[in-house]
């Protein structure tokens, strides 16, 4: 009998020791600055990315590549620039119309684009008759300034890291932009868009 | 019938043992033990600045940590990024922020006093800024000399601006207990509950002055 509880005893701790032996990992990423620790993965914690995060994230994605674009050709620029009738085909239609015509405008609402005509498009203008350049995005970088789970269908707040490449060499931003919902205006962007953006130049 | 009760024994003690093997599993289930395991990496899609493999915590050497975990803090202590709500979260009283969690109060309550404002203030008009630790020594009476560099852009958008550029000191108290991660319910708790992966670790502010 006293054997038997002995062998009892014995599974009993094999089975604590091998259970303490498991781990359960809180990964967490530490950027370069020692800035932002963020935990990535743990063992309770799966996170499913939901399909209103994906088209945030591609938004943001092409707004900042057309934001930080100088094409060589003039053409390609005053389409990229434009500004477009909110209620015309340009920002409703996904078909039909020129590649980039208005593409910042359309993505975007007034305000900030207000803040790129009069703050960024001179410099670019300047930039693309004067010196000829072109800027190429090169890296970019974008993920939820808070968690993923900051992220809802009616938007979130995004962390954007850039890499250009320009005449004069590799210039580096980064910045912020929140995206907003509004199923009316914005067809062409499945209701999201642009609501703000400010980038810092870093290098 | 001798044979027939050693049968029976011989069964009842059979059926005592697999009750028990099935009391060890539930308490395998319930007394389920976690342990806190962090390894340090940095992801990024730029794969020429991608870090080698995650690093544990237990393989760093404690100075390591230290400097990561103050410049964590005074970064925390100083960042603004274009963003009011984030300024509202980290001064209002219930918030998850390092500076409650790894910090005493009065570490709080100083910082409420002589930095708050002005990030409230920089973030309303959408300004960015950093902090960077630049060298960190000993004083005299003990406390960490933390020299820093604030790097602060006022106007969102400009290509052409250039950051402000400060400079300046914290004097830091930090506790004597060895620096490591907190194999606690509590720690654990509020890993899961979304407090910065800083409050796991042993490391407390006990108080600040500023230069």
């Amino acid at each position: 009998m006293v054997l038997f509880f002995a062998i009892v005893c014995v599974c009993g701790i094999m089975v604590w020791v091998k259970h303490t032996q498991s781990v359960s990992p809180f990964l967490t990423s530490i950027n370069p600055n020692g800035e932002r620790w963020t935990i990535v993965h743990h063992k309770n914690h799966q996170t499913n990315i939901p399909a209103y995060y994906v088209l945030q994230e591609s938004l943001l994605n092409k707004f900042t590549r057309d934001w930080f674009t100088i094409y060589s050709d003039k053409e390609l620029n005053a389409n990229n620039w434009e500004k477009c009738d909110r209620a015309g085909t340009e920002c409703r239609e996904t078909s039909g119309q020129s590649v980039n015509k208005c593409s910042i405008y359309c993505a975007t609402n007034d305000s900030v684009f207000d803040s790129f005509e009069k703050v960024v498009l001179p410099v670019y203008s300047n930039l693309a008759s004067n010196g000829g350049d072109v800027w190429t995005v090169k890296t970019i970088n974008i993920m939820p300034v808070d968690s993923v789970e900051s992220i809802t269908e009616y938007g979130g707040f995004w962390r954007i890291n850039v890499g250009i490449h320009t005449k004069t060499g590799m210039i580096y931003f980064t910045g912020f932009a929140k995206i907003g919902y509004n199923g009316e205006q914005y067809p062409k962007t499945m209701g999201y868009y642009v609501s703000e953006f400010y980038t810092y130049r870093i290098d | 019938m001798k044979k027939l009760l050693l049968i029976f024994a011989g069964f009842l003690i059979l059926v005592t043992m697999l009750g028990l093997l099935f009391f060890s599993g539930a308490i395998y289930d319930t007394e389920e033990k976690h342990t806190i395991e962090t390894f340090f990496f940095e992801p990024n899609t730029q794969p020429e600045r991608r870090i080698k493999t995650p690093v544990s915590a237990d393989d760093v050497p404690e100075n390591f940590l230290r400097d990561i975990l103050i410049s964590r803090f005074v970064n925390e202590y100083f960042y603004v990024i274009p963003d009011t709500e984030n300024a509202n979260t980290r001064t209002a009283l219930n918030s998850k922020s390092i500076l409650r969690t790894n910090a005493r109060a009065i570490v709080a309550e100083k910082w409420l006093e002589n930095v708050a404002p002005q990030i409230e203030e920089l973030s309303a008009k959408n300004a960015y800024r950093t902090a960077r630790v630049t060298d960190i020594s000993k004083s005299e009476s003990g406390h960490l000399v933390i020299k820093y560099e604030l790097k602060t852009w006022l106007q969102p958008n400009n290509i052409l601006e250039k950051p402000e550029v400060t400079e300046g000191y914290l004097y830091l108290h930090i506790s004597s207990e060895p620096i490591k991660v907190r194999q606690t319910q509590e720690a654990l708790d509020k890993l899961e509950q979304g407090y910065d992966p800083m409050s796991a670790f042993s490391f407390g502010v006990l108080d600040v002055e500023q230069d």
